[in-house]
């Protein structure tokens, strides 16, 4: 092509128009009703932005929390239970009537190796 | 339109981008959109001169590629994916039999830009001379011209050889030579003023 053909600059004269606002909501209105993934999906990409101050804020509420309820848990585990009959572990016993023959006997022939 | 971080998603592959966009990620949907539609729009307003039909076929482009078949990086740019479908689409509106026509000349003779010039803004005549081609030289025009696109580029937009984009772009820059002569000549008496 012509690298300096005066028809070029004339052409340049020629300005198009830019997409409106309107169209531009137009058009991402249409796309959100094409393209809508299921709820479940756009539940677990649901991203939410928190400011890091009110993060921090809320871990240490947590940790507090933690912290002043533990006591509370630790007596009823640590409390000492008195030896009684629930403390006595039951004992397993094996007699010979527990032996009984095979009912149905399925081989299962294992090569070499596996 | 909504503010997009395009340095995050710079990164991202147009491929990446299109597929995120199908699953309904409206944030990859709106990059695409922010990056191509001055380019799609400006090319389906010059093409067809409707506002109307300009925001029709861009709608329907950008639906498309989120609906339509796949788009492969390795068969080229998003950009021209875009514009061969905006391509098709302006096509199926705008085709009729006298319009597929290659020779021009007829055409020309209804343009009188003597008698205009007085009246007329430049680019208003600039914009019917390059309307009263036919629409594979105007579209080839448009697309070398005011989209700054390659032989190559445009020869895979409108699925021809590169032989038949330059043969059509030749044709279109001789018609508009003879139906812009005043104006051009006019130009030139102005820089030697």
């Amino acid at each position: 092509m012509n690298e300096h053909d005066p028809l070029d600059n004339l052409l340049r004269e020629w300005n198009s128009p830019e997409p409106t606002d309107e169209l531009d909501r137009r058009i991402t209105s249409a796309y959100r009703t094409t393209v809508r993934p299921p709820i479940w999906r756009r539940f677990w990409r649901t991203r939410i932005s928190i400011p890091a101050p009110a993060l921090v804020s809320a871990a240490l509420v947590v940790l507090a929390l933690f912290l002043w309820l533990r006591p509370h848990f630790g007596v009823s585990v640590a409390t000492p239970s008195a030896p009684g009959p629930a403390a006595v572990q039951p004992e397993t016993r094996v007699t010979l009537a527990d032996f009984q023959p095979v009912q149905q006997l399925e081989p299962h022939i294992m090569k070499e190796g596996k | 339109m909504q503010y997009v971080d395009t340095t995050v998603t710079e990164l991202t592959t147009e491929s990446e981008l299109v597929r995120n966009a199908r699953n309904g990620d409206e944030m990859a949907f709106l990059v695409i959109y922010q990056r191509h539609r001055s380019a799609v729009y400006q090319f389906a307003w010059r093409m067809s001169r409707s506002t109307t039909t300009a925001e029709d076929v861009m709608q329907e482009c950008f639906l498309a590629l989120v609906r339509g078949a796949a788009f492969d990086n390795g068969r080229g740019t998003l950009r021209s994916y875009l514009f061969g479908i905006a391509r098709n689409l302006l096509r199926r509106g705008l085709r009729t039999s006298e319009r597929e026509a290659e020779e021009p000349e007829e055409a020309m003779a209804s343009i009188d830009v003597l008698g205009e010039l007085l009246t007329a803004e430049r680019s208003d005549l600039v914009a019917r001379a390059v309307e009263q081609l036919p629409p594979l030289q105007r579209e080839a025009i448009v697309l070398f011209t005011y989209e700054e696109m390659s032989l190559e580029q445009i020869a895979g937009i409108v699925q021809a050889d590169i032989g038949a984009v330059k043969s059509r772009l030749r044709r279109a820059r001789e018609a508009l030579h003879a139906t812009l002569a005043p104006l051009l000549a006019q130009g030139s008496n102005r820089r030697t003023l």
